[in-house]
């Protein structure tokens, strides 16, 4: 699968967020999406999903138009974890987790016995099935961020796009989600997408950078060619020291304290 | 559920026997299977007078609240949904208020002579209000950011005092159809006729059927729009269709029956402890709660006390010190 975007814009009223963007996004790869607050980078990722429309320009998946697809059959294709998991209402967190289920439960059907056990499994490898009872509103950041990230992993869809999807949970848990999405990029040929604050954490485990600077692409390739003190100088205007490190096999970012 | 349903009918029943002249369980009983079945041999032994009261007071009477009582709750249930605060009522886009605005102006015009026509005016006032507050909370931007619960929630409360005032400003120059116009605001279910509990109903069946289509994509609206989205919830399409169900719900309430108050706020913000939040469950258990709830108060306000006290303020009174109860409660613990 291909996520293609042809000279996309978008604006806020007169701000323009998103400016003619041309790239795409190909199967067995995993993007991350990085660059200074207020670049446009949740926007991009609302393009992708179909939440916004864009001004100008059109996004394919493969060689279909997203527009043109149904809201559901997009569902079906692509997922999304939002940066914002607040629940408005005490749901219980396995019935949050089989609302990734949604596009494929018809209107007035049950969930079958598949939905149950693949939620089932799906809650065992994110560690939540211990809250399987809980009321969603009860939990802490980090486990309602798991909650979510399980919920969009249910809709078993070929992209998955990650707005700081890890951004409230502990390391332990970071990593552990981490290397389930990789894999699945790997084994599965899945497509991710995920935006990251954290430079070394977007190097260690991501193939492409894409670098977003008030709307515009700045830098996009592999991680090991983009990342430099250079790009980062542009990007984020401040200094760094870029060098490979062996025990994450990939390049990694210092900041000097003077 | 089913038990939800035979308190109902039990109510019902109860309610038809009380009142000014007491009816004997079995008479009722009597009275509606000779009714349905069209055999008049039932009835031969029963006084004259209580089939009147039964068949053309106390029945339409008894049939009107309730199915007002079950659309207000439903209309609360969506409107909680769709603005995602468990405080919203069917009142919140100021529906009421424009019922109000519109019942006035037929009052103060003297337009009741035609009997029909203090509803019809209330009924437009709630649609063209539900309008304009959509209209000043859209914007073809952006379209799936608009419609948002916080732009509706502001434009309802601002449309909601401009009528306000506008309804102090007609009771100004009524002169002497200012109680008209009080007493009709505060609500009544006295002398309630067929043709209104079959209006009702006939929005409340449809209503009902509608809540029940969507009930699944609200409950996914609670993750937020984005997230709804992306679960495949076609949220413009879905809040538009809920919030103009909920509101003609409302609309035609205070149109037959005034402005009852805290029956949509308080019914499925207490059903949803029983039932949760998914609101396949709660929709239709709010429904018959509602239902009931509304009757009892009629029946009190109808049988039990010794004047009559306009409904609207029965429920007010009552439901408030209750709804203040529950919040309190609730920011305890």
């Amino acid at each position: 699968m291909k996520l293609t975007l042809h000279n996309i814009s978008f604006a806020y009223d007169n701000d323009i967020v998103i400016k003619n963007i041309d790239c795409s996004f190909m199967s067995g790869n995993f993007y991350s999406i990085i660059g200074p607050n207020g670049s446009g980078k949740t926007t991009l990722l609302d393009l992708l999903s179909g939440f916004l429309k864009p001004a100008a320009g059109s996004i394919d998946i493969d060689k279909t138009p997203i527009l043109s697809l149904s809201k559901k059959q997009i569902a079906k294709n692509i997922a999304l974890v939002s940066q914002d998991y607040t629940i408005n209402f005490p749901f219980r967190v396995k019935d949050v987790v089989m609302m990734g289920r949604h596009p494929y439960i018809s209107r007035f059907a049950h969930p079958t016995d598949d939905d149950r056990k693949k939620v089932h499994l799906i809650m065992e490898i994110t560690e939540i099935l211990h809250l399987e009872n809980r009321k969603v509103n009860e939990l802490s950041g980090g486990e309602r961020q798991r909650c979510i990230f399980a919920r969009a992993l249910c809709q078993d869809t070929q992209v998955l796009l990650l707005d700081e999807a890890f951004s409230n949970m502990d390391i332990n848990h970071t990593l552990q989600m981490l290397s389930l999405v990789r894999q699945s990029v790997k084994e599965k040929n899945k497509l991710v997408i995920s935006v990251f604050h954290d430079l070394n954490m977007a190097s260690g485990w991501s193939d492409v950078l894409l670098m977003l600077k008030k709307g515009k692409i700045k830098a996009f390739g592999n991680c090991q060619e983009v990342l430099s003190q250079q790009t980062i100088k542009n990007v984020f205007n401040v200094e760094s020291i870029v060098e490979f490190n062996e025990h994450v096999q990939a390049k990694q970012v210092y900041y000097p304290s003077n | 559920m089913i038990l939800f349903s035979l308190f109902l009918i039990l109510m019902i029943f109860c309610s038809l026997s009380m009142g000014y002249i007491r009816i004997p369980v079995m008479d009722i009983i009597n009275i509606l299977i000779a009714k349905i079945i069209g055999n008049l041999n039932f009835i031969e032994s029963i006084n004259e007078t209580y089939l009147a009261v039964i068949f053309d007071i106390r029945l339409p009477r008894i049939l009107t609240c309730t199915a007002v009582g079950a659309a207000l709750a439903v209309s609360g249930s969506l409107f909680q949904g769709i603005l995602l605060n468990p405080l919203a009522d069917p009142y919140t886009l100021g529906v009421s208020a424009g019922a109000a605005f519109g019942a006035s102006i037929a009052i103060l015009l003297n337009l009741s002579a035609a009997f029909v026509s203090v509803p019809a005016f209330a009924f437009t006032g709630a649609c063209a209000t539900l309008f304009v507050v959509m209209f000043l909370s859209y914007s073809s931007k952006t379209p799936s950011l608009s419609l948002s619960s916080n732009n509706l929630i502001l434009s309802g409360i601002i449309i909601g005092a401009i009528l306000s005032a506008g309804i102090s400003f007609l009771k100004f120059i009524a002169n002497e159809q200012v109680s008209v116009i009080i007493f009709w605001l505060m609500g009544s279910f006295a002398s309630k006729t067929w043709p209104d509990f079959f209006i009702v109903m006939i929005f409340l069946l449809a209503g009902f059927c509608i809540s029940i289509f969507f009930a699944r994509d609200l409950n996914l609206i609670s993750l937020g729009a984005k997230a709804a989205t992306s679960l495949g919830v076609d949220i413009r399409k879905v809040t538009i269709i809920l919030l103009v169900t909920g509101s003609m719900l409302a609309a035609v309430c205070v149109s037959v029956s005034g402005i009852i108050g805290f029956v949509g706020l308080l019914i499925p913000h207490m059903v949803r402890f029983i039932t949760g939040p998914d609101n396949r469950r709660l929709i239709p258990i709010s429904m018959l709660a509602g239902a009931s709830l509304l009757l009892f108060a009629d029946t009190i306000t109808r049988a039990v006390l010794v004047h009559e006290i306009p409904i609207g303020v029965l429920t007010a009174l009552t439901g408030g010190p209750v709804f203040c109860w529950i919040f309190k409660k609730n920011r305890l613990t």
